[in-house]
This record gives C-alpha cells, sequence and structure tokens, in this order.
C-alpha cells in the first residue's frame, strides 16, 4: 500500500522497556479513510504502538509515519492533526466540562464547539458539570466530545470504549465514529470488544506479544480465514497446509486455516468425505488465530 | 502556550489567596501589638524583625509548595499524558510550567511582602528590602528551579518537597565549598566569588537538567529522565562552575594589573610578610549610606583588594576583595580576618588562613563569639609568638544604654576563649561617652609577657594584672597605693600605654597627671614596673616622655616625645633615661627600632638614626638619607632592611639596606 494513501504507515517499529520487548518489528498501514481495529490480549503492546504514534515515547529502532508526518520529527505537527482518548485517562478533576473544552480549545489552532457542544449533549454530560463529580464513562465520553473539537483527521481511541455503557457505546459509534467515517476521516480503535470492531472496523490488525501477526480488510480476513468441517466415516484426512486449528473428533474433524481458497477444498475432497466450509466470526477468527501465537514460545508472523 | 500557563495559574491560584491571607494576619498582629492592646514583653524592634523574617519564611515556603506539583502532579495524576498529547513541544510546555509557576510565586510573594511592607514600616528597615532584596529574588530563584527539577522527577509532592529540601542543603554545601574553599585554591582571592553569582550560576544547569528531563524522559515514569537529568545536573553545575572560576580569576587579574594606589601597609611583626589595600581605577559612581547611587567623589575605586605579600618570594600569598580587619601572625603564616562581605557594621565572622596553602584553620568565629553579650568584633591582632589571638569586641547597646567592651583571647583554632572587660557602663541611660571618668577601672591598655605566657592589663587607675590565660588565672602585679603626695588634690592620674620588655623583667607605664575637670595634660612620667612586683621606679618625667619603644633584646627603652622632639634613652642597670642629643625642631612621621638596638627615626625630610652609643645623626648613606621625602617607612623586615611605601605616584613598595644602601623594588 502506499504510504501516501496511509493514514499511519510503520516500518518495523520497535520498543524494548528495558528486557520486555512490547513491539516487535510492527509494520502497520492504516489506509485513510478507514476504521481499523487493533486488536489484542492485555498486554500485547496497543497503548505503546498508540503513543509511539503520538511520540508520547520514543521507538528504539524503525520508523513511523502519520498522515504524512514522522512521528519523531514532526511530533507536533502530528498531534495538531490528530485526536487521541484513551480508557480511564484521569482528566483534571478541579475543572468544570467547559472549562476543559476551553483549555483544550486554546491548545489548537482551530476548534469547533458546535462539535463539543453537540456530542456532549447527546451523550447528556453537562459543561457546567466539574470534572471530579462524573461517572468514569461520562469522563470519557467528555474526552472523546473534546478530542474531536479540532476537527482530526485521525483518531485515536485506545481502548476508550472500554467502560462504557451499551447506550453510551452506541452513541459514540454512531454520532463520532461514523461521522467521521462518513467524511473520509480515519479511526484507529484499539480494545477487546470484539462484537464492537467487528460491526464497524473495515480493516483489522492483530496484535500478540508485540508482533503484528495479521492485518488485512475485514472482509479479507473472513475470506481467508474459514473452518472446514471434514466428515470422514473411515480414516482422519491428512491436515492441510496453513491449518490454525485441528478438532478431531470420532467420525469428524474441524480445521481452521488462515489460507482458504477453492483450492484447498478440492485437495480435501476424496470420495467418502464430504468438506463443508464454515464462515467465522471475528471473535472465533481472533481466538483461532491468537490461540497458537499465544502458546508458542516463539512466533512467526501470519500475514495477508 | 497562553491556555497551558493560565490552567497552571488557576490550578494553584489559591496558594496566592493563602499568601495574602498569611500577610493579612501578620499584619492584623503587628497592629494588636505594636498599638500595645496586648502588653507583651516584645520590643518593638524585635517585632519588627520577627515579622519581616516571617515573610521571608512564608515566601520561601510558597516557593517550594508553587513549584512542587508543577510536574509531580500531573505525572501521580497521570494527566500527564494528556499534557504531552496536545499540539505543544515539550519545550514549551516546560516553559508555560515554569512561567505560571514563577509568576505564582512572584505574585505571592508581592502580596506578601507589600501590604505588609506598608503596614510595617519596620519590616523594610530590618529587612533592609533595599539592599537583600536581590539577595532574596535569588535565593528564591535557587529554590524555585530546584523544586522545580525535583517535581519533573518524582511523582509524588511529598517526595519532591523532601529530595528539593536535601538537594538545597547538598548545594547550599556546595556554594560554601566554591566560595570557601575552591575559589580559594583555583583564584588565590578569598571571597572572590559572590554567593549570589554562585547560585545563579546554579540556577541555568539546574533548570537545564530539569528541561531535559522533561523533554526527553517520555512520560516521566521510566528511569530514562535520570539519564538526562542527572549528568545534566552534575556536568552543567561543574563546567559553570570552572567558567565562573576561570572568569574571576581572569577579571581580578585584569583587575589587579590596574593598581592606581596601595594603602594602609601593615608589616607581620617579624616582617615575613606585608598587607596592603590595593586600589583599582577610580568607579564614576558611588554608593551612598541610605542605598544610592551617585557621581563618584574620588573616594570610591572599581577595585579594591587587601593583599597579602610574601616578602621572601615577592608574590601575592592571598587577596582579599573586602574585609573589615585582617592581622598577620608574627610568623606571617597566618591571617586573621575579620568582618565578610555581608557584615555591614557589625563583624560577626572571623577566619583564620594558612596562607601556606590557602586553608582555613578557623572557619567562622566560635560560638561563644556569636552571643549576644559580646558584641561586633571589631578589631583583631596576634600575641607576639602567635599563641593567640585577640579580638576587640563592643556591646554598647545605644537602645537602652549601658554596655561593655572587652577583649576576647583565644587560640588561633579557636578554643581556650576568655573575655577580659576593658570598659564597663552598666547603667541604662548612660551614654558612653558620658560614662568616662565615672570608673578607674576601665582597662586603657595591655600587652604580653615573653612566650605569650602571659597578658598584662593596665587599668586607668594603674592596677597591673597579669592573666595567665593557660590556667585562666589573674594576679595583680602591681597597684598604686593611695595618693602620697606625688601629685595634689583635685589632680587625677591617668595610666596608660603599657609596653612589657622583651626579657619580660619590666612593664613600662605612662602616667599622665590631669587637672581635675580637664582633659589637659598637666605632667607626664614614665614608670618601669618589675615583673616580680617589686617597688617601680620612674624614669623619665615631663610632657616630652611619651611614646615608649623596647629594643629587641631588651636592653634598651627609647621614650620619644614628638612635640617637641625629643628622644631620651634608657639603659637596664641605670636609674634614669638620659636624653639623646636631637634637634627639637624634628616632625617625626614614623620610627623604627632595629634589630641591632639602634632607633630609626623617620622624618618628612630625613632619615635619622640612634646608635648603640646613644648617639644621633643623618644615616649614613645619602640615598636613604633622603628616602623619606618619597617614601614612608613601613617597618623593618625579617633581613633588617626597610621596608617603604610610596608616599604618592604610581603604587610602590621598596626595601632598602640601610648598611649598603641598596634599594630593592618588592612590589609590583
Amino acid at each position: 500500500m502506499s504510504k501516501n494513501r496511509c493514514a499511519i504507515a510503520t516500518h518495523e517499529l520497535t520498543r524494548r522497556f528495558g528486557r520486555k520487548l512490547a513491539l516487535d518489528r510492527v509494520s502497520a498501514h492504516v489506509p485513510v479513510g478507514s476504521i481499523y481495529g487493533l486488536m489484542g490480549p492485555n498486554g500485547a503492546g496497543k497503548t505503546t504502538f498508540v503513543r509511539c504514534l503520538l511520540n508520547l515515547i520514543n521507538p528504539t529502532s524503525g520508523s513511523a509515519t502519520v498522515l504524512g508526518h514522522d512521528v519523531v520529527r514532526d511530533s507536533v505537527a502530528v498531534r495538531r492533526r490528530v485526536g487521541h482518548v484513551a480508557a480511564l485517562q484521569p482528566l483534571w478533576e478541579w475543572m468544570t466540562v467547559r472549562e476543559f473544552a476551553s483549555f483544550m480549545a486554546g491548545c489548537y489552532p482551530r476548534w469547533n464547539p458546535e462539535t463539543v457542544s453537540g456530542i456532549l449533549s447527546r451523550v447528556g454530560v453537562e459543561p457546567h458539570q466539574r470534572i471530579q463529580t462524573l461517572s468514569r464513562g461520562q469522563r470519557t465520553l467528555a474526552s472523546l466530545a473534546v478530542a474531536i473539537g479540532h476537527e482530526p483527521e485521525l483518531l485515536l481511541l485506545d481502548e476508550a470504549l472500554t467502560g462504557l455503557d451499551p447506550i453510551s457505546r452506541r452513541e459514540v459509534l454512531r454520532n463520532v465514529i461514523d461521522v467521521m467515517h462518513a467524511e473520509g476521516r480515519t479511526v484507529l480503535i484499539t480494545g477487546q470488544d470484539i462484537a464492537d470492531m467487528e460491526r464497524i472496523c473495515d480493516h483489522v490488525g492483530f496484535l500478540i506479544r508485540g508482533q503484528l501477526f495479521w492485518e488485512s480488510t475485514l472482509e479479507e480476513l473472513k475470506a481467508r480465514v474459514k473452518r472446514l468441517r471434514v466428515e470422514h466415516p473411515d480414516g482422519a484426512p491428512a491436515v492441510p497446509p496453513g491449518a490454525l486449528r485441528v478438532e478431531r473428533a470420532a467420525r469428524e474433524t474441524q480445521f481452521t486455516v488462515s489460507n482458504f481458497s477453492p483450492a484447498l477444498v478440492d485437495s480435501l475432497s476424496a470420495p467418502g468425505l464430504r468438506v463443508e466450509v464454515m464462515d467465522l466470526g471475528l471473535e472465533d477468527i481472533f481466538v483461532d488465530l491468537a490461540q497458537p501465537q499465544l502458546n508458542a514460545s516463539g512466533s512467526a508472523q501470519v500475514r495477508a | 502556550m497562553r491556555a497551558l500557563f493560565t490552567k497552571e495559574y488557576r490550578q494553584s491560584h489559591l496558594l496566592v489567596w493563602m499568601g495574602l491571607l498569611l500577610s493579612a494576619l501578620i499584619a492584623a498582629l503587628y497592629a494588636v501589638w505594636s498599638r500595645k492592646y496586648v502588653r507583651a514583653p516584645v520590643d518593638q524592634r524585635d517585632l519588627d524583625a520577627l515579622c519581616g523574617y516571617l515573610l521571608v519564611v512564608i515566601t520561601g515556603v510558597m516557593t517550594l509548595a508553587a513549584s512542587a506539583g508543577l510536574f509531580s502532579s500531573e505525572t501521580g495524576r497521570g494527566t500527564l499524558v494528556y499534557l504531552l498529547a496536545l499540539p505543544l513541544s515539550r519545550s514549551r510546555i516546560w516553559l508555560a510550567k515554569a512561567l505560571a509557576g514563577l509568576a505564582l510565586v512572584a505574585s505571592g510573594a508581592l502580596l506578601l511582602i507589600v501590604p505588609d511592607a506598608l503596614v510595617i514600616p519596620g519590616t523594610v528597615r530590618e529587612l533592609h528590602l533595599g539592599l537583600y532584596l536581590p539577595d532574596i529574588v535569588i535565593w528564591v530563584l535557587l529554590g524555585f528551579s530546584v523544586t522545580l527539577f525535583c517535581s519533573t522527577l518524582l511523582q509524588r509532592t511529598i517526595s519532591v518537597l523532601l529530595a528539593s529540601a536535601a538537594l538545597l542543603f547538598a548545594l547550599f554545601l556546595y556554594v560554601a565549598w566554591m566560595v570557601g574553599i575552591l575559589g580559594v585554591q583555583i583564584t588565590g582571592y578569598d571571597d572572590a566569588l559572590d554567593v549570589a553569582l554562585v547560585v545563579l550560576a546554579i540556577v541555568p544547569p539546574v533548570l537545564l537538567a530539569s528541561l531535559l528531563a522533561f523533554a526527553r524522559g517520555e512520560l516521566l515514569q521510566s528511569n530514562r529522565k535520570w539519564a538526562f537529568a542527572l549528568p545534566t545536573l552534575v556536568g552543567g553545575i561543574a563546567v559553570v562552575s570552572l567558567v565562573l572560576l576561570g572568569a574571576v580569576r581572569y577579571t581580578y587579574r585584569y583587575q589587579r594589573a590596574r593598581v592606581e594606589r596601595i594603602e594602609g601597609v601593615e608589616l607581620a611583626p617579624r616582617g615575613a610578610a606585608v598587607t596592603f589595600t590595593s586600589l583599582g581605577s577610580p568607579a564614576p559612581l558611588e554608593r551612598t549610606s541610605d542605598h544610592r547611587w551617585r557621581r563618584s567623589t574620588g573616594a570610591s575605586y572599581r577595585s579594591r583588594h587587601l593583599v597579602v605579600l610574601d616578602l621572601k618570594t615577592g608574590r601575592e600569598a592571598m587577596v582579599l576583595p573586602t574585609t573589615k580587619m585582617t592581622a598577620l601572625s608574627p610568623d606571617g603564616r597566618y591571617l586573621a580576618v575579620l568582618g565578610g562581605r555581608f557584615d555591614g557594621h557589625s563583624a560577626r565572622s572571623l577566619r583564620v588562613w594558612d596562607l601556606r596553602g590557602r586553608r582555613r584553620v578557623l572557619r567562622g568565629a566560635p560560638r561563644k563569639l556569636q552571643q549576644p553579650s559580646i558584641g561586633p568584633l571589631e578589631w583583631v591582632s596576634w600575641s607576639p609568638e602567635g599563641e593567640w589571638l585577640v579580638l576587640q569586641t563592643s556591646s554598647l547597646d545605644p537602645r537602652h544604654g549601658g554596655g561593655h567592651e572587652s577583649i576576647v583571647v583565644m587560640r588561633p583554632d579557636g578554643s581556650q576563649l576568655a573575655e577580659i572587660v576593658l570598659w564597663e557602663y552598666p547603667e541604662p541611660g548612660i551614654a558612653p561617652e558620658e560614662a568616662v571618668g565615672i570608673e578607674d577601672t576601665r582597662i586603657t591598655s595591655w600587652g604580653w609577657a615573653p612566650g605569650d605566657s602571659a597578658l598584662y592589663t593596665l587599668t586607668l587607675g594603674g592596677r597591673l594584672v597579669r592573666h595567665k590565660l593557660a590556667d585562666g588565672k589573674a594576679e595583680t602585679v602591681w597597684e598604686p597605693r593611695a595618693p602620697s603626695g606625688t601629685y595634689q588634690e583635685g589632680q587625677q592620674l591617668w595610666f596608660s600605654r603599657l609596653q612589657v620588655s622583651p626579657r619580660g623583667e619590666f612593664v613600662a607605664l605612662s602616667v599622665s597627671l590631669l587637672a581635675s575637670g580637664e582633659s589637659r595634660e598637666a605632667h607626664r612620667l614614665v614608670l618601669l614596673v618589675p615583673a616580680d612586683g617589686s617597688r617601680p621606679f620612674t624614669i623619665a618625667q615631663g610632657t616630652g616622655a611619651g611614646l615608649t619603644a623596647w629594643s629587641p633584646d631588651g636592653r634598651c627603652l627609647y621614650l620619644i616625645g614628638t612635640r617637641p622632639f625629643q628622644i631620651m634613652r634608657w639603659r637596664v642597670g641605670e636609674a634614669e633615661a638620659t636624653r639623646v642629643a636631637a634637634p627639637a625642631n624634628l616632625e617625626v612621621r614614623d620610627r623604627s627600632v632595629l634589630p641591632g638596638g639602634e632607633l630609626l627615626v623617620w622624618t618628612a625630610a630625613a632619615a635619622y638614626m640612634v646608635d648603640g652609643q646613644g648617639r644621633f645623626g643623618p644615616l649614613p648613606s645619602p640615598e636613604i638619607r633622603s628616602l623619606p621625602q618619597h617614601y614612608r617607612l613601613v617597618g623593618i623586615d625579617s633581613e633588617g632592611r626597610a621596608l617603604l611605601s610610596g608616599r604618592a605616584g604610581p603604587p610602590l613598595l621598596q626595601a632598602a639596606d640601610l648598611t649598603t644602601g641598596r634599594i630593592t623594588k618588592v612590589y609590583p
């Protein structure tokens, strides 16, 4: 993918905290206008990845560009064009929501107060409320409203939907993310709420132990990762290449493959065997893809 | 950046109001106490001073409080991530925070000090705000920057405060070491480094270390910040210190190369070293007593240094920018320095330097000398063998009347300290000048027994006491009996000018007979009191029996009267002094007894000598003879040469060999 068409492009981005490798040569590409879901278990390196993009922490090696700016050299330009919301992000408790918005407005060259007030009213947060009186979810909503006040071209939501009730989450998805997507702006969401991700994302990336082992469109992911159910009255068939998971029963074996193609079905077909191709939900795909990676001591990357 | 500044200021503005509240509280307390609504046993001046110092302390505490939470609170609460995600460079964020903190401190201090200074006029006076305000500002700057530095590195405010206190203490020790020890070792000038200058030199590295730690320390949670902060702090301070020392050394050398005058030349008793004040080019402006600047009257100089010159090597052993009083030990190795840059008129500081290694033998006046009962130190000298230091103090209190003057004798390292009261005005309300003549127990002079074994004191009434300092005992050697007809009723005897002979056999006393109620001297005589307390005897009478000087071997005593000029000479075994034939119209400027016992007389026009046979005559060498026309006699150095200082013209110190007539330049 051309870098110019990428809102985020990283090349072998690596970050080490002492002995721990938090990001291991991550080369990710987030297309402009996409909603990119970065998934991974706890400690996979998602927050480190986002912080590297904002240059809150420096990469140990590798490079990253955001909206065409190098994140290390042009970090201020990056932050000017990017909105950022993190889950459970502490705010200045002594401020009111209006003061918070006003403070943030003073830090950006352009600001759209109507956007902020509109979202705040829709999610039910009063501007005169002190932040210390807001619930955890309300704080996230206030942060989210303020984060798009400068009309960012890229919104980084680092586990931002965590802790939101279903109604608020739906409001956020509808009023923020859908609107941004409609306007051709880019959203990067990290988190573990795969159901929401599946609903809104058009691109996904799986990050495990600091390694990005899958990155593609959601459509492509679903097309390539399939479960094959093989009924065999006699002996079990051979495991096809690229099988992620194998479940055997008395007369039936299920394979999850990451390189599904009609040819693969043909290769399994034999007299007496019946092959059934099953579509998988994102959660099943994630589990089937991630499990071998988590079990393995080392990990080989599986790329689209 | 403005938004961030406003946010920081708003976040801590309560501190300013707290300052104002405290200020109002102090002012109210002052108003109540000063109007005597409360009969408190507090002196008005003490109350003024107390309020003033309270304001300074509160300002300091406010400084720490304002800067302690600037970064640590953001790191501790986790809001730092939000801050760093703003489209501002880290250096701008740091700058905005630092400026906001500084603005807080400044506005708080103004709200604190100005209203109180208006309500309490004494505060201004006691604090000497006009004089010390720059120092207060500088120390507040140091406190602020150190706390800011700790705030960047630590996450809890209490940790920041504790670390700041520890670091400030360490820096205080560093400043003391740099000013007091390292500065002298490297530059050769005592007190050459201004404390304020050093403090100002420390502030930029501290701020830079804080900035680097913040700019490179990512989220300030890893050890990465220390890697930037500590080397910058330590290296920065070291580099700046060395640059500063180099600059001072160069500046002082530059100033010293432009000496225009020297004055106050004093020779060490054994002639090994000399001290004098060197004056640089005249200053265009000078400061008045009320701390204002005016066009110079010619009495002020851009540089004014006290120089210690080693006469053997001809090198400057040490240079002191400003002092109140100094005294060289008899062998010229040690230098006692009284008063410092910040002492003003009430010197309390005392240092003794070993000039060989430029090390301090005594780093400050002993605690006993700091007690209020002992007044400011006014004068310092050494005993003939250098075993003891003598300090003269005065604790006259113009507010209450009374007080006393005394001498304090102690070892050069500050041990075995003993106080001998010279004059005492016990009654409140009696001014010192009115007290003169009331008591005759006042000590008029004192002198040392050979080998520094004892100190003799002489009261106005003639009581001669020997103080054995080693065991603290005092014994009366001699005191005059009741009036026995040697003077008439209504007249008063005044004993003074005690001179102990070098061998310790005799003590020469000058006795003046004053007409009662008059200060005019009617008669004078010189008494010799044997040290064993046996009967004293008069060796000379008449108004010409003035200054006395013993020959080094103690066998001969010269009595010199100045108006008219008259020399008398007494030798051991003689009943009375004999008059030396000399012209009466000579105007003696200086005199000195040579190692061989001859008396060198320095008049305005020529140099004369009284030889071992008691003959008076001009010096044989015509070059030496005419030297008094251009030079003042300082004394006789350790090689027996006459040390001379120029009366006018360029600064010059010369040494003249009195036998060969050879003149050698000593300084510059």
